[in-house]
């Protein structure tokens, strides 16, 4: 063993309190208990959670379909003015006929206008 | 008395009593290794806490391929490198505070402090760091620390050499 080996052995530092050997176990015990909970309660929660995605994966679309329904709900409510609403503007008289065929026209929609008066002439004879 | 791998047994068939008798055994010389590494009391206490936190756990695993204390060993440096990898910086700090209940084997006059060699001893790889642990802190002889470490006895004696060879060197330049 060289000198230098020596040198460091010889820094080597020893405990002189005694260690309070009972209370040192006491407090590891209730850390494992500690330690045995947390790990109990997370793989309860693990459970958990994977039961409740099993449980909502098939409900996955059905949770799409009723947000489009509140939306159309929604602005329906919103898009209404119930304060100036006129029960007449809600018969279609001939002014909706022309508005209706002139926005067609305009779009290009030649042989659906077509069709729309048609469709216009039908209903009054069967009326 | 009953040897640890028969206090082991007992403790994987559920008794607990006999695990707190191997916490017995064990508990000086294990905050001893980590006193000498931390300087502090309560460090040390926490480092064994942690260590046989661990051995609860894993003993239960355990295979009896090997004598418990190489196991204790083993868990030991694990630990103390982990220790160093989270206390680099505060190694540089407080290791000069030797701890008042520590006693110093103050035989030979030396040019450098503890602070400066446990410095050095972190800065070493890993595998020659934990040979100077065993080798320098405990005392082991090389049959001992090749089965703690899991390298041949040479390979440990080669370890040992050059982990000398740069403390020398980083505590003479100091």
């Amino acid at each position: 063993m060289g000198d230098f080996e020596k040198e460091l052995r010889s820094s080597r530092l020893r405990l002189r309190e005694e260690v309070d050997t009972e209370k040192f176990i006491e407090n590891l015990e209730n850390r494992i208990i500690q330690k045995n909970n947390r790990q109990r309660s997370f793989i309860a929660t693990s459970i958990l959670v994977l039961f409740f995605g099993l449980i909502s994966i098939p409900n996955f679309n059905k949770v799409d379909d009723l947000d489009v329904f509140y939306k159309e709900e929604e602005s329906n409510y919103f898009d209404v003015n119930f304060w100036t609403i006129q029960n007449d503007s809600m018969v279609m008289d001939s002014s909706y006929f022309e508005e209706v065929a002139y926005f067609l026209v305009e779009e290009g929609n030649i042989w659906e206008t077509i069709d729309f008066f048609n469709a216009i002439s039908l209903e009054k004879e069967e009326s | 008395m009953e040897d640890d791998h028969e206090l082991i047994k007992r403790f994987q068939d559920g008794d607990n009593q006999a695990f707190n008798e191997l916490v017995r055994r064990h508990l000086s010389n294990t905050i001893g290794f980590f006193f000498n590494i931390t300087s502090s009391k309560m460090d040390a206490e926490d480092l064994a806490q942690d260590v046989f936190l661990k051995l609860n756990k894993y003993l239960k695993k355990f295979k009896f391929d090997s004598k418990f204390s190489t196991y204790l060993y083993r868990v030991n440096t694990n630990t103390a490198n982990t220790w160093f990898k989270r206390n680099k910086w505060k190694n540089l700090l407080h290791l000069d505070q030797t701890d008042e209940r520590g006693e110093r084997d103050n035989t030979l006059e030396k040019s450098w402090t503890r602070k400066e060699l446990w410095n050095a001893i972190s800065k070493l790889p890993k595998k020659q760091r934990e040979v100077v642990l065993l080798r320098i802190g405990e005392e082991l002889p090389y049959k001992n620390i090749s089965r703690i470490t899991g390298i041949s006895i040479g390979s440990a004696k080669v370890n040992f050499h050059y982990a000398l060879k740069k403390l020398k060197k980083e505590l003479n330049s100091g």
